[in-house]
Formats: C-alpha cells, sequence, structure tokens
C-alpha cells in the first residue's frame, strides 16, 4: 500500500464518513487482474465484515472466478454478496462458501433470443466485414469476440489503451465507425429476434447481447441495504469503468442508477474518457481502493461518530434557532414506544427541557403527570472561539440523530443518539470533539424536578427516579471515554427499565448494562436501523409530487411508531413521549385520531393501547356506578389508571376561577373507546379480539349509553348534557356526534352478543335505543343539527371576524362564542368521518357546505379531520390546504406549544386524510373500498396497509389504482364491481371525473 | 450614567421630573434637568431647583433641543411630558412626537395626569412576538440589573397575533405564555398576561389591571405607517409613563415568515 497517511491527507471529502456497506467491481478496481493474489482484499473484506460493513462485489464474470480469487468468508455482523454474470445472480457467502440468493431465471423462449440476437449480431457485422465470434455463453448473456485474434486472447486491464487502439483499426478498416457502431448494431440484433430489453455492454474486445446488466446488480444491493435501513448515502460505490470506452458506456456506469444518488462513487481507473458526473476519479487503482478500505477499518476502529444517509425525503434538518430550541427537542424526540427522550443538546440545562420519560409511568396522585427519569444523553461541551451553530439532523428513516458543531481551531464536535426499537431498554450515544471542549460528564443525570438514587458497580452507574404509584424509571450506563490524537471519543450505552408500581432496583439493571455495552453501539446502531426499516416496510407512504408532504407524512408516521410499543399496554398521553405537556394525560386523541394509523400500520401497537383500556373498565365501570349508571363510563382523561384526572377548574386572566367541565361532561369517550376497539379488530383481522378481551369495551359501554338515555313521552331517547368535539359549546343536549356515536356504539355491540348467541334480549333493547336516539337530522335541508337549538344561534360565520383557523373563543370571547354558531372544529363532520355507514347518505357535502364556514380550526385536531372529509367530498385541493396546515402544525410551531411536546392527534389526523380521505380506503365486511381524489398537483400517493392484517401496497394515480398484495385481497372501487386481487397484485382503472 | 428630563413651563414638569429621578434611582443614574426657553412663564426651574436637580437652559427648537441633549453617550434615555396640560386621553403633543420619532434612545413619555410617582415596582412589556421587539426590551431588563422590579409581559391577541390553535386554552395558554416567555422575555422577575382586542386598548386596559408603573414598549419609529396608531393610542391614554424603545425594523423576511407562522402574532407597535 501507498504511505497511508499520505493517501488520507488525499482522500475527497466524500470519503470522510463511516460507510455501512461497499459495493466495488472486481477486476480493475479490487485486483488488476483475474490472476493476482487477493488474500490483501480478502482480509480487508473479513475485517470490514467484523466490523459491521456489508460488502457486495458487483461483476460479470461468474461465482467460480470470483470466490476464487477472493476467497473470503465474512463474520458477522457484516455480511458479503456477490452479484455476479453482470446482474443475473447474487450469492451469500458464509462459512462455507457462496450460496446462490437469488437469479434471473429464463424461459427457453429467452435462451433462443439471446443464441438468436448473438447469430444476428455476427451476421450483421459479417455484412460489413468485421469477422467477429461467439466466444461464450453466459448466464442470460452472450459474448461475441470483436477482435478473435491470438495476441488479443486475453488482454490484462492495464493494456486496454492498447487494446482500444486495436479494435478501433479493426473496426474502421471494415468501416465501422467505432464501438458504438457495434453496441448500436447488438441492440438493434437483439431486438429484431424479439428481445424487447436487450441489455448490451462492451468491455472495448467483446460486445455482450443479454438480459441484464450491472444496474439490475445495484438495484438489487440497493433493496437488499434499505431492508437493512442502509440507505444509498451510506454507501461507498468503487468501480475502475465510469467512463467511456471507446466512446461506449463504460461497464461500472451501469452501477449508476438514480437510486444511488448520494452514495460515494468513485473511480480508480485509467478512465480515458473521463467519468461521469457524479463520480469522483480518485485513480490508483487496486492500491488506491485498498487504502480506502484501510481508511474505513480505521474509522471503525477508532469509533468515529457513523454518519445518517441525509436524504431530503427522510431527513429533519433543524437550524440552530435558540428561540425555537425546545420546539427542536420535541420534534427530534426519540423514542420507541418504551421510552421517549426529547432531542435536547447534550449539554443544555437552562430554558431548555431535556426529558426522558416512560410510557404509562406517571407520579403525583392529585394531578399525575409521566415522571421523569435519568437523563442519559448528557454531555459537558465548553464555549470556545470559533463556534458555529449547531447542525441538526434527524434521520425519520433510522430514528437517529445527529448534530455537528464547529468549533473553530478546536475542531468538530459531532454526536449520534438513538433510542433503540430493536432492544427497547437500550439507548446509545457517541460523541467526538476537541478534548479541551468536550467531555463525557455525569453518565445518568437527574431530571429538574426529581430526585436521583444512584449507585455503581464497578464500571457501571445506575440511577432512578420515584413514582409517587410506587413505581419508577431506573437506569444504568456504562461509559467508554478516551482521547486519541487529541479527539475526545465518548460512547455511552444505557438500559433502562420502568414500572407503574414496582420500582426496578438498580442493580438489576447493571447486568443488562453491560450485555448491552458488549452489543456495542456499532451493532445497536444497525439494529436499529432494521427495525425501523421493518417498520416503515409496513407503513411507509410516498407522495410523487409533492415533497414536502411527503416528508411531513413521514415525520408523522415515524412519530406516531414511536410513540407507541407493539406490545404489553400503552397509555398514549396527548403528546406521546415527546414532552411534558398535559403531564402526559390520555384523551380521546388516542383512540380517535391514532388508534386507526396504528391499527392499519403496526396493529401490535394499537391492540397495545386498547389494553390500556381494558384495564380501565372496573375504573370506568366504578364511575358508572356511582353515577347511578350501567356499564362502563370512561374518563375524559386519565394517567396512572382509569380516574378521571381532567382538571375541575382554572383561573382566568382576572384571577377569578373557570370551571372546566370536559371532564364530567365530554362522554363520547365512552363511544370513542369502542370505536377503537371495533377499528382495530377490523383492520387487524383479529376475530378473537371481540369475543374476548375487547368484548367489553363495547357491551359495557353500550350498557352505559342505555342507561344514559333519557326517552321522551314520544319515545325518543336523548342525551342531556353533554359536550362534543366542538368545545365551544356545552353542556348541551343532543349533541349530534355524540347521539350518533352511541348509537353507532348500541349496534355494533348489538351485533357482538347476538352473533355470539348470548343475551339477545339485551341486544333488542340496546337497538331499541339506538333507533330512539335523535340525531337532529332533517331531511329538508339534509343536515344534522349540531346540537338541540344549535339553528337558533346567532349565525355567525368564521370570515367575517377573522382567517381560520383561529383561537375564536379568545379573540371574541367564551360568551359570544357559545352564543353563535362559530364551532372550533368538526362536529357533525366527525360523524361523516368516523362512522360513514350511521349517517344519511349523500349528507356529507350538505353539512360540509353548512359547517365548513363556521369552524374556526381552533383545535389542532380540526385540519387534517376536515382536510380528509374534504376529500372525501371530492374536494381535493382545498382539503390540501388544510392538510399543509396539519402538516405544518408541529414542524412549524403553529400551536406556539410544540415545546411541550408533538400533537399526536394531529399526526394521527395528517395520516387519516392521506389513508381515508385523498385514498379514500375504507373497509366493511366485502374487503377493502378504494375511492381516491388526489389534489392536482400530485402525480401519485403510495400508501402501505394492513386491511384484514393482509400487507398490501396502493399506488394511486390520477388515473389506476395499483396494488401490491400479499395474500388474496377482495377490493372494489367506490360504486364499482368488487374483484379479488391475487398477490403479488393488479392494476384497476379508475373512472375518470371531473377533477375539483 | 445620566437621564434627561425635559421641563417645560407646563403642569407636565413636576409628573416628568419626578418620574425620572424613580427611574434614576431606581438605575442608579443621575438626572439632568433641560428647559428649553419659550418665553412663558413658568416652573420648570422651579421644579427642578425644589428637587435640587441641575437644570440645562437652551433657547431652540425643543425637539433639536432634546435630541442634542440624547446624544452623548453617557445618557440613557429622556424623559418629557405626553402634552402640556392634564385631561384625559388626547393625542400627544407635538413636542414628544418629534422627539420619540426621531429619537434612536429610548425616550419615556409622561401624561401629565399621572399619578403620583413611587417607586418603580411593577413595569409592563407589551411583546407582540417578534424576535426585534423583544430585542429593543432586552437593553431594558439587563439596566434594571438587581432592581426588585416586577415585569409584566403583555401579548394581545389579535386576529394576526394569536396563536392559530389552542386545544384547550384554559391550559394551552399557560403552556404557551411559558413558552413566549423563554423566547422573548426569559428574565425571572417575569410573567405573562394577556388581553385580546385592538393592542393599543389592550395596553392601556392592562396598565390599569395590573397597576403598573411604567410602560415599556418597543416601536419602529414609524409614525407614519399603521403601527403607530397603536403607540399613539398608548400615549394619548396611559395613566402612566411609557418608555418607547426603538426597534430595528424588521426585515421583509422576518415579517414574511412571522406572517406564515402567525404564532405569536407579527403586528409592531
Amino acid at each position: 500500500l501507498a504511505d497511508d497517511v499520505a493517501v488520507r491527507v488525499m482522500e475527497p471529502t466524500i470519503l470522510d464518513r463511516t460507510f455501512e456497506a461497499v459495493v466495488f467491481d472486481w477486476d480493475g478496481t479490487a485486483v488488476p487482474d483475474r490472476q493476482a493474489d487477493a488474500s490483501a482484499v480478502r482480509r480487508q473484506v473479513e475485517d470490514l465484515t467484523r466490523a459491521g460493513v456489508h460488502v457486495v462485489v458487483v461483476s460479470g464474470t461468474h461465482v467460480g472466478n470470483i470466490d476464487g480469487q477472493l476467497h473470503a468468508r465474512p463474520v458477522p455482523p457484516g455480511s458479503l454478496h456477490l452479484c455476479l454474470n453482470r446482474g443475473s445472480e447474487v450469492f451469500v457467502v458464509d462459512d462455507n462458501g457462496p450460496r446462490l440468493a437469488w437469479r434471473r431465471e429464463t424461459s427457453p423462449l429467452e435462451e433462443a433470443g439471446l443464441d438468436a440476437a448473438a447469430a444476428r449480431t455476427i451476421e450483421l457485422l459479417g455484412a460489413r466485414g468485421l469477422t467477429a465470434e461467439v466466444v461464450s455463453q453466459r448466464v442470460n448473456r452472450r459474448k461475441v469476440d470483436l477482435i478473435p485474434e491470438p495476441e488479443w486472447h486475453d488482454p490484462p486491464k492495464a493494456m486496454i489503451d492498447n487494446l482500444l487502439a486495436a479494435v478501433d483499426a479493426r473496426l474502421r478498416a471494415t468501416g465501422i465507425a467505432g464501438l458504438p457502431d457495434v453496441v448500436a448494431v447488438a441492440i438493434a440484433a437483439a431486438r429484431e429476434v424479439g428481445i424487447p430489453d436487450p441489455r448490451v455492454t462492451s468491455d472495448v474486445k467483446h460486445v455482450e447481447v443479454g438480459l441484464t446488466d450491472k444496474s439490475d446488480s445495484m438495484r438489487w444491493v440497493l433493496d437488499h441495504l434499505r431492508r437493512l435501513g442502509i440507505g444509498p448515502g451510506l454507501v461507498l460505490v468503487a468501480g475502475d469503468e465510469f467512463g467511456p470506452l471507446g466512446d461506449v458506456q463504460g461497464s461500472d456506469a451501469f452501477m449508476l442508477v438514480p437510486q444511488l444518488r448520494r452514495a460515494a462513487v468513485i473511480s480508480v481507473g485509467v478512465e480515458p474518457g473521463g467519468v461521469p458526473e457524479g463520480v469522483f476519479h480518485a485513480g490508483g487503482g487496486p492500491a488506491r481502493f485498498a487504502a480506502m478500505l484501510d481508511d474505513q477499518l480505521t474509522r471503525r476502529a477508532g469509533r468515529r461518530v457513523p454518519s445518517i444517509d441525509e436524504d431530503p425525503d427522510w431527513t429533519l434538518f433543524l437550524d440552530d434557532d435558540r428561540a425555537l430550541r425546545r420546539t427542536h427537542e420535541s420534534l427530534c424526540t426519540m423514542a420507541n414506544g418504551r421510552f421517549g427522550t426529547r432531542g435536547a443538546r447534550e449539554e443544555d440545562g437552562h430554558d431548555t427541557t431535556p426529558l426522558v420519560v416512560a410510557s404509562g409511568i406517571y407520579t403525583g396522585r392529585s394531578a399525575p403527570r409521566l415522571l421523569a427519569g435519568p437523563r442519559w444523553d448528557g454531555l459537558l461541551v465548553r464555549a470556545t472561539d470559533g463556534v458555529e451553530p449547531d447542525r441538526v439532523a434527524f434521520d425519520l428513516r433510522t430514528g437517529v440523530l445527529v448534530r455537528e458543531r464547529r468549533m473553530g481551531a478546536h475542531g468538530q464536535l459531532r454526536t449520534m443518539r438513538f433510542a433503540s426499537l430493536a432492544q427497547p431498554e437500550a439507548m446509545a450515544l457517541r460523541a467526538e470533539g476537541p478534548s479541551d471542549a468536550m467531555a463525557g460528564g455525569p453518565h445518568l443525570a437527574p431530571p429538574d424536578e426529581n430526585e436521583l438514587e444512584r449507585g455503581d458497580d464497578a464500571e457501571v452507574h445506575w440511577a432512578r427516579t420515584r413514582s409517587t404509584f410506587g413505581g419508577g424509571i431506573t437506569a444504568a450506563a456504562v461509559e467508554v471515554d478516551d482521547v486519541v490524537d487529541g479527539r475526545r471519543r465518548v460512547e455511552r450505552i444505557a438500559a433502562y427499565s420502568a414500572h407503574r408500581t414496582d420500582l426496578p432496583a438498580g442493580a438489576d439493571l447493571v447486568s443488562r448494562a453491560r450485555e448491552l455495552a458488549t452489543t456495542g453501539f456499532d451493532r445497536l446502531l444497525a439494529q436499529q436501523r432494521a427495525a425501523w426499516a421493518r417498520r416503515w416496510e409496513a407503513a411507509e407512504i410516498a407522495i410523487e409530487g409533492d415533497p414536502d408532504a411527503e416528508l411531513a407524512a413521514r415525520f408523522a408516521i415515524h412519530h406516531l411508531l414511536a410513540s407507541v410499543a407493539g406490545d404489553g399496554e400503552a397509555a398514549v398521553g396527548a403528546r406521546g413521549l415527546s414532552g411534558p405537556a398535559y403531564g402526559g394525560h390520555v384523551f380521546w386523541d388516542t383512540d380517535v385520531f391514532v388508534v386507526p394509523a396504528l391499527a392499519a400500520i403496526h396493529p401490535q401497537a394499537a391492540r397495545a393501547v386498547l389494553q390500556y383500556r381494558i384495564r380501565q373498565l372496573p375504573d370506568a365501570r366504578r364511575v358508572a356506578a356511582a353515577l347511578g349508571r350501567s356499564g362502563a363510563r370512561f374518563a375524559w382523561e386519565t394517567a396512572h389508571d382509569g380516574t378521571d384526572v381532567t382538571p375541575r377548574s382554572t383561573h382566568d386572566t382576572s384571577g377569578a376561577l373557570v370551571p372546566i367541565l370536559t371532564g364530567q361532561h365530554e362522554e363520547h369517550i365512552v363511544a370513542d373507546v369502542a370505536w377503537a376497539a371495533w377499528q382495530y379488530a377490523r383492520w387487524a383481522g383479529d376475530a378473537t379480539f371481540l369475543s374476548g378481551e375487547g368484548r367489553d369495551l363495547l357491551v359495557e359501554t353500550a350498557r352505559y349509553w342505555v342507561s344514559r338515555a333519557r326517552l321522551d313521552a314520544a319515545g325518543h331517547a336523548h342525551l342531556y348534557g353533554v359536550i362534543g368535539p366542538d368545545e365551544y359549546h356545552g353542556p348541551v343536549d343532543d349533541n349530534a356526534f355524540t347521539n350518533v356515536m352511541a348509537r353507532w356504539n348500541l349496534r355494533r355491540a348489538a351485533e357482538l352478543i347476538e352473533a355470539a348467541g348470548h343475551d339477545e334480549a339485551e341486544a333488542a333493547g340496546w337497538r331499541a335505543i339506538a333507533d330512539a336516539l335523535v340525531d337532529g337530522y332533517d331531511a329538508d335541508t339534509g343536515r344534522y343539527e349540531q346540537f338541540a337549538g344549535y339553528s337558533s344561534l346567532e349565525p355567525l360565520l368564521i370570515a367575517e371576524f377573522a382567517d381560520p383557523p383561529v383561537v375564536a373563543d379568545v379573540l371574541l370571547g367564551a360568551r359570544r362564542v357559545s352564543g353563535s354558531q362559530i364551532i372550533k372544529q368538526a362536529d357533525v363532520l366527525m360523524l361523516h368521518h368516523l362512522v360513514p355507514e350511521e349517517v344519511v347518505p349523500g349528507s356529507l357535502v350538505p353539512n360540509l357546505d353548512y359547517y365548513g364556514p363556521r369552524t374556526a380550526h381552533g383545535s389542532s385536531l380540526s385540519p387534517a379531520i376536515q382536510a380528509a372529509v374534504l376529500a372525501r367530498a371530492g374536494r381535493a385541493d382545498e382539503a390540501l390546504k388544510l392538510f399543509r396546515l396539519a402538516c405544518r402544525l408541529d414542524r412549524d410551531d403553529l400551536t406556539g406549544t410544540t415545546a411541550g411536546g408533538l400533537h399526536l392527534a394531529t399526526l394521527g389526523g395528517v395520516w387519516q386524510a392521506l389513508v381515508f380521505g385523498f385514498a379514500g380506503v375504507r373497509l366493511d365486511e366485502g374487503g377493502v373500498i378504494v375511492d381516491p381524489h388526489l389534489p392536482r398537483e400530485w402525480r401519485a400517493l403510495e400508501v402501505r396497509l394492513r386491511p384484514h392484517g393482509i400487507p398490501i401496497r396502493l399506488r394511486i394515480t390520477p388515473t389506476d389504482v395499483e396494488i401490491q398484495t400479499e395474500l388474496a385481497l377482495a377490493l372494489r372501487l367506490e360504486r364499482g364491481p368488487a374483484v379479488v386481487v391475487q398477490p403479488p397484485g393488479g392494476q384497476i382503472a379508475l373512472p375518470q371525473r371531473r377533477s375539483s | 450614567m445620566t437621564i434627561i428630563a425635559a421641563l417645560d413651563n407646563s403642569a407636565a414638569a413636576r409628573p416628568v421630573l419626578e418620574s425620572a429621578l424613580a427611574m434614576g434611582r431606581l438605575l442608579g443614574s443621575s438626572v439632568e434637568g433641560l428647559h428649553i426657553r419659550d418665553g412663558q412663564p413658568g416652573t420648570a426651574e422651579q421644579v427642578a431647583g425644589a428637587a435640587a436637580v441641575p437644570v440645562r437652559v437652551v433657547e431652540g427648537d425643543p425637539v433639536d433641543a432634546i435630541l442634542d441633549a440624547l446624544a452623548p453617550d453617557d445618557v440613557l434615555f429622556a424623559v418629557l411630558g405626553a402634552r402640556r396640560a392634564p385631561g384625559g386621553h388626547r393625542p400627544v403633543g407635538r413636542t414628544a412626537l418629534g422627539v420619540v420619532e426621531r429619537a434612536t434612545k429610548a425616550v419615556v413619555v409622561v401624561p401629565p395626569e399621572s399619578r403620583s410617582v413611587r417607586p418603580l415596582r411593577r413595569i409592563l412589556v407589551p411583546l407582540d412576538g417578534r424576535p426585534a421587539t423583544a430585542e429593543a426590551v432586552r437593553p431594558v431588563l439587563a439596566a434594571l440589573g438587581d432592581a426588585p422590579v416586577e415585569i409584566v409581559a403583555l401579548h394581545v391577541f389579535g386576529g394576526s397575533t394569536a396563536p392559530r390553535f389552542l386545544d384547550r386554552p384554559e391550559r394551552d395558554i399557560d403552556m404557551w405564555a411559558q413558552e413566549f416567555l423563554t423566547r422573548y422575555c426569559d428574565d425571572p422577575r417575569s410573567r405573562f398576561a394577556w388581553r385580546a382586542g385592538a393592542p393599543g386598548a389592550g395596553v392601556v386596559e392592562a396598565a390599569t389591571l395590573e397597576d403598573v408603573d411604567l410602560i415599556a414598549m418597543s416601536w419602529s419609529r414609524n409614525i407614519g405607517a399603521g403601527h403607530a396608531s397603536v403607540v399613539e393610542e398608548v400615549l394619548a391614554r396611559s395613566p402612566v409613563p411609557v418608555a418607547l424603545l426603538p426597534a430595528e425594523p424588521s426585515t421583509r423576511a422576518e415579517r414574511g415568515s412571522r406572517r406564515d407562522e402567525a404564532v405569536h402574532g407579527d403586528s409592531s407597535f
């Protein structure tokens, strides 16, 4: 090798990072020729895999040649793949050698076509005076020798210039203009014999006609890496023939597929024709390539902070703005469903809100709030001269947060952190920086408000915070803190445990922390990437033509998935695990806004939410009984258990006591819980849930409504004194939303026990009450009256005093607003969104036209749902405006309160607007119904779902719906016939209609 | 450091001097009287003499004279009367208007009917949610040092200055206020207050309700623009002295950005 130091000085900036995968051409890149000793490359490849790197060889030749020369046997956690035969085969290598993992299978017809194409090529070239011959029949291709002369039998790569000159002279002697002319002849020949997409390449000596090329290899590699959570920005690609040879595209140029953007692509070849844009021409041949591999090994051995793939479609880049710092902490929350850590700067405390919380762990009996746990990601960072603003990037694809800060002459601070999704008790931090400006500090720092109990066991430190309910959060951490070449390196791995009522012992976590430390940061990071990749496989959304909306959708899905664990029970507060607002209390936000998304993309998580509700059933029964009613009355706001924790009053600006009435009157939560249970069961295809543990969520709530309703003399049933989603008005009588949701609840519960053959008399009673419940529908107008007397209120429209969204009650005063028809958010229209089967067909538009202009959208829950119903009504462009508002709500801090945590219901609403609104997906007994309405600027919307538990991908364009499914799927378009789509999928044309 | 008290021969002279002295005591600064001879018999020199405050008598245009007196580096700010005669809600006088429009330092405008001045213990700071406004106020907070004063940070919610969403206003406003204070008035002595409606009326109303001794508000020194109406209304109706703190004009980008976000509003005073 060349002098290591000298080589590193010459490395371009694009190589100054740690790559997770190295993909390279063999002949001319890794070795000078097929006869060369490859033992040095073998050692490097094996060392790289041992360090966790995924190594891929891409070559046109066959496995015997490559494995025979390389003979590397990889050591996990990395891997070695051989993508050979010019894109037609992939071998995975293990201790036993290469094993075929994939092959492009050909039909006899295709094989005959290749033979015919080669023969026809020779024939056409012969007609022009050039003698050529087929020299080999490789897998899926035929190789034609353009210079079948003894002295050019097997020219080494180093003689490429001489070979080129000889071939060129031979061609010109026959009147053929050059290699491009030969390639054109071969392509024409292949198409003439019926090969629709021939892949023709030339290495100067040969022209090859095939069915695949190196682009197929690269696509396979990128797809394979994607499944491991490794994006192209973390891939190093090396070759020696990216530029043209004899005016023909170099063989390695086929690797430059569009999906490879952001990868570091290096040519170590001679490249007489230069290299394509995006390829860095390093030259230096295999020696240079070996130096690059050595550099990667050095970076890994030195525990350098790895990189993320800074894909703008997946990455949140945040400027260092002091005013927005707390907001950014919320946006960058690292969570895994069990624990959440706000993305505060490692050294921050004052005027910021670093916070670690655990799902469902509350403290404070009178006013419970999420318990703050020991902080694991603190560092000591000293102010230095020449400090530049931080550069922060949060990778939504992998849940990894990175930060860079240039510190003038002192160097650079870099950190990477994540909460492990693969091992939810694990948190990991790696940092590097100037030794005089950065240090590790306490392994586990106390939260602001809670005392920390501490201890240590040799190198492991533990700490814990105690909850008033007897439980708490315990953590143990192991840290490596050293200085190499003036650069301090801090690596900290923490293990967490939390329990509602039993405080985990510190000593119990010490061994777990040691285990995780043994696993190590790099392996935890690899697991993190892979675990998130699996999550995204079932949840990804793509919006062609609207990158901002696409990023917003991915932001929403990331935090939805990160907020809820896929097992046990999940108390999902209004701000998830991202902040202290509302003390982490759980509202209807979870049941109505979050659960539908989870049920469709991560049903186990939806099930965990419902487990939380199931545990609350005894409390809910007690509350109902205390009120003299039957069944279960879920509380509006809960925390540690089913006890209502809604504050009863607050003080206004004059200091006067103002009652908070939602706890007593916002009773639709009872039906909301039942609705969530039904949604989960249907989407997940979990037939046993509603006959088992989930049954009482419907049955007991139905019993509550029966006892809650009052019959008048005419036999009509009423619900008096309730507050609906529109909290500007209330308590009111016969809120349409509450009544219809109760009706839905009664009917579904009746179906359930009838189907089970249980108490049919009780079911009949429920149906009778359901049928008697008034819903305010007026057949003349096609409208539902939001509550009794709403129509006679001051007919004020929102546009008369402000542009929505606006907090009308603050601006106009609660009294004025409650006396008007201004509403806070969709109320009647929530019915069209949640239970369209319970409203009169055709009533969406009249209600939309009536209530839309009266809606202030003063609630963060409002814009996304309004967008969904607008889309359902075919007004997609109008819907898009509100959808964008919902998308920006947290990212642009439109509420001014995102510092307290993310609005999880809005994030769920964003997903619902996309899937239920724009994509128009619904489920019924018969299968999936799709009725898309795309905004004009969207070229396509792609969603992944699990209807009835079947993983599917829908790609919707203005003209058709493409379906990929793993099982047979019953699907129909709205008002269309049902079809059964067999795996792997199909395509259905959409009826064309006038755009909105 | 010196505070200039601009004293004329009107009923405003006494409250102006008393205000200047109260602020001088709070900030540890001396007070110097400035009188522009106007040919009227009056009390300016008597008022200053009674308080043992040196007074400099000059001739010429009052606005120019006051601005000249403000120029030296060791002069903190000027205190002057809102108008010559008391009488309730009347427009601010030409001299006061001329000075505040051209001054690049703070100017305290004292209404002649200002109540008997007491030690400053509570200051109302209207903030509109723009960084420039907060920046204008920051030096005042710094100058107060450890002085035992309470800062009431006021935000007036209007069509463009209210948050767009408050899910549970009775609780969200506290959360919103905490974030607002952290961003725009990060001082341990500060607490948040809000009003809804027209900004000028909201400021005056809050000044009364909160029983403050001084209003300290930034303004853009652009009397020709619509922004000035808030300042004019406050100067006309405030029951207590009003310190006007020149703010750097907001950039177009900042205005655009804040309008888009409409998080904490964008109407400049």
